[in-house]
């Protein structure tokens, strides 16, 4: 399926595109009743998992957990294309990384904890792979999941290796999980009230407001609409990407001119190119690309984030080597006060 | 999938991460697993670098995201080796253990009450005995008289 980049401006007259500006009247905002319900029900399911010790209120609180994730998975639509393989792998993807962040942040275990989050690095690893950046998946499992969780497990392995202490079970008290459950509510809702402008109900809006973009059943017309505003003028541009399948068009030109009815259509050729990084997890030469973009546009970040690799290990060892001198487990809480520190304009408040 | 979609439902996700990661950053309180939610939020973040890289066919997202790697691995270097010292020095991972840096004129956190463990969860893995029961020594059964 080839694209073709179509651009309209809404200053022209016309039919269609006053009916496309007709579309464009601001609508409620992209967030669905399922959605809401699965962040609200998801809030009172990590409340219930974050204070409760007994096997049968954690039992309830991942019931609860599992109905929101079903309302969240309402989303999905059932029936897909056929061509949309990559929908379901999402939504398997998306549901096993969700359950896996909330196991690692609920567990009372802390090697669970590392366990669960090496999980969910294997699913956002996979939706790395599903967006077509190759590079970034394999180095999330290799260097994050492969070196990091490790790091982490050897620590605990050496700080805490019999596993459950009472403040892994405890919290700050009563309110703290009612308040973090509540403030990550108000985080998602936000994060998710997503504008207008951006929403798949746009594209609904202009197939409502032109129907002949519609095109047959089975071969769709309108693929993709975005809109892009400039800031401070009221103006803006509204991009239409059609689905140019020579088998469909006998004479592309006059079946567009006349089907669309559209008065300025400029096909940009340039746009195809475009082609060569689409989403694909198969995409060939990824890794070339990557690496002339990384040594030329980004060369000196790179060197910077080398020389800082460099910093943080020669400080790692510096604290290591400085904290042998300190004696084993002398220090009781009090003494912090009193411990004669490097004066700052802080320590002789109290 | 509609290219849109697919944007919003990776923008969705990473912010869903990114609350979650701040759920448990905010109520746990073993250090290590405190730090853990850090880097889930940073993995939220690297979502919606990765879904708008896409969108925009733009490297710049995924370049983002290979510095974050890079400084995650710095910052859990460093991190860990600090809570390794102040393991060192208090023999535990609870940070309340270090609420004396609070600030100025807030009052301690006490634990009014700790929950011991549940009986049921503190079972452990165990072999079916099997073979033949050894012939035991009685006097070598209360101490050991050579190693």
């Amino acid at each position: 399926m080839m694209l073709l980049f179509a651009q309209t401006e809404t200053a022209a007259a016309g039919g269609l595109a006053a009916r496309l500006e007709s579309a464009l009247a601001p609508a409620w905002p992209f967030l669905t009743a399922s959605l809401f319900w699965a962040v609200l029900l998801a809030a009172a399911a990590f409340w219930i998992l974050l204070v409760s010790e007994r096997r049968a209120g954690r039992r309830a609180g991942v019931l609860l957990g599992l109905v929101s994730l079903a309302f969240w998975a309402a989303d999905a639509p059932l029936v897909a294309d056929a061509a949309s393989v990559s929908l379901y792998l999402y939504w398997l993807l998306a549901g096993m990384a969700l359950v896996s962040a909330a196991a690692a942040v609920t567990s009372r275990s802390p090697v669970y904890c590392a366990l669960w989050f090496a999980l969910m690095l294997l699913a956002t690893a996979g939706l790395f792979l599903l967006q077509g950046a190759q590079f970034v998946g394999v180095a999330t499992v290799a260097v994050y999941a492969g070196a990091i969780v490790v790091m982490f497990l050897f620590v605990l392995m050496l700080a805490q290796p019999e596993g459950r202490a009472y403040y892994d079970r405890i919290s700050w008290g009563w309110a703290a999980p009612v308040a973090a459950a509540l403030v990550g509510v108000g985080l998602a809702s936000s994060v998710v009230r997503l504008s207008d402008a951006t929403g798949i109900s746009l594209r609904e809006r202009v197939l409502a407001a032109a129907p002949e973009l519609a095109g047959t059943a089975d071969q769709r017309l309108l693929s993709d609409v975005r809109l892009k505003t400039t800031p401070h003028s009221g103006q803006f541009t509204l991009t239409l990407y059609i689905n140019d399948d020579p088998a469909l068009w006998s004479d592309r030109q006059s079946a567009l001119t006349s089907r669309l009815a559209m008065q300025a259509l400029e096909i940009d050729e340039a746009a195809l190119e475009l082609r060569l990084l689409r989403a694909e997890p198969l995409a060939m030469h990824h890794m070339a690309r990557l690496g002339g973009e990384m040594f030329s546009v980004h060369l000196i970040s790179v060197e910077v984030a080398g020389t800082l690799l460099l910093a943080a290990l020669v400080g790692a060892v510096a604290i290591i080597i400085r904290g042998k001198d300190i004696p084993h487990g002398d220090i009781q809480s009090d003494d912090i006060q009193n411990e004669d520190t490097n004066a700052g304009p802080g320590s002789d408040a109290s | 999938m509609n290219e849109t979609a697919l944007l919003q439902n990776y923008l969705i996700l990473g912010g869903l991460i990114f609350s979650i990661g701040l759920i448990g950053f905010v109520v746990r309180r073993n250090m290590i697993v405190m730090f853990l939610c850090a880097e889930m939020m940073l993995q939220g973040v690297s979502l919606n670098l990765v879904a708008w890289s896409g969108y925009h066919q733009n490297w710049g997202g995924q370049m983002l995201v290979l510095f974050m790697i890079a400084v995650a691995a710095c910052e859990a270097a460093l991190g860990l080796a600090l809570m390794l010292m102040l393991f060192h020095k208090s023999e535990t991972l609870d940070i309340a253990f270090w609420q004396d840096l609070r600030e100025a004129g807030q009052p301690p956190y006490v634990d009014h009450e700790v929950p011991e463990e549940q009986h049921e969860d503190a079972h452990w893995p165990s072999l079916i005995p099997a073979g033949r029961q050894p012939t035991l020594d009685p006097e070598e059964l209360g101490h050991r008289s050579r190693v």
